[in-house]
């Protein structure tokens, strides 16, 4: 069988606890009878996970980001002095 | 669309917040750290894994931390830092994780998954960044329509998920083929 590519949305609804309880019945059995919807909406969980780590990821630079500014800039000359003092000794 | 870099008031207001809370907790971090023999890059590593956390929880997710953001960030940090660096015998001071400050350690990023993300984040890229504004940052449609440069509301929701079904896409055909290659 074709995959279903319009399905997204109703996945997401699925996947993000959105449905009601017949609904959600009514999902489970539908990939029970099409196992492809069963494997999109794997694949799709996989795909939040994906933008999860991708966020984190992106989170990560931004943080260092700030790092090197509270570390390099004169504005900020006091704050590095203080904590420099820590680890100093 | 256009790129997110041009102008973006959420990740201006993130590097605000970052800068803030920089300034009022790391102090307390590196001062611990220093304190047990810890270098500057440790305390910046689980400084920034507190932050990560503050930012899923109380800033997309509305919780108030009990003792003020100060007293939260240096929780984290003092105990990603132990699990982190310290012996054995200093474990055993950890309570379980209780506060689940331990979701930055997901078992369930595989190899594959991460070549998957770095092809993602270079040919995917715009993809990527609208759909982390959507479910990471979880910023609003009409804000996301304005920084993405989409017409409205209705229209990036449909970019939403053109872009949701290409990154599944992608997902699913390059761990297909990169599990292929790992057999």
């Amino acid at each position: 069988m074709k995959t279903l590519p319009h399905k997204a949305p109703q996945i997401e609804q699925y996947l993000l606890q959105q449905m009601n309880p017949e609904e959600r019945l009514l999902f489970e059995a539908q990939m029970v009878l099409h196992p492809d919807l069963a494997e999109q909406t794997q694949w799709q969980q996989h795909t939040y996970h994906l933008v999860r780590q991708y966020g984190r990821q992106q989170l990560r630079a931004e943080l260092e980001q700030v790092h090197h500014t509270l570390f390099t800039h004169s504005k900020y000359q006091r704050f590095q002095q203080k904590i420099l003092q820590f680890f100093s000794k | 669309m256009r790129h997110t870099t041009l102008f973006n008031p959420a990740a201006q207001q993130r590097e605000a917040l970052f800068i803030q809370l920089y300034q009022q907790a790391f102090p307390w971090v590196a001062k611990y750290i220093s304190q047990r023999g810890g270098t500057l890059e440790e305390a910046k590593d689980v400084f920034h894994d507190a932050l990560i956390i503050y930012y899923e929880r109380v800033v997309v997710g509305g919780m108030v931390p009990e003792r003020g953001d100060q007293a939260y960030l240096l929780g984290i940090a003092k105990y990603r830092w132990i699990r982190q660096y310290q012996q054995q015998a200093h474990q055993q001071e950890l309570k379980s994780d209780e506060e689940g400050w331990d979701l930055l350690d997901e078992t369930t990023s595989t190899p594959s998954s991460e070549k998957v993300l770095r092809f993602l984040s270079v040919a995917g890229r715009k993809c990527m960044d609208l759909l982390r504004a959507f479910y990471y940052d979880q910023q609003g449609l009409p804000e996301i329509a304005k920084v993405f440069g989409f017409s409205g509301v209705r229209s990036a929701t449909v970019q939403k998920y053109k872009c949701l079904e290409k990154v599944r896409d992608t997902a699913k055909e390059k761990s297909l083929t990169y599990e292929d290659f790992a057999a």
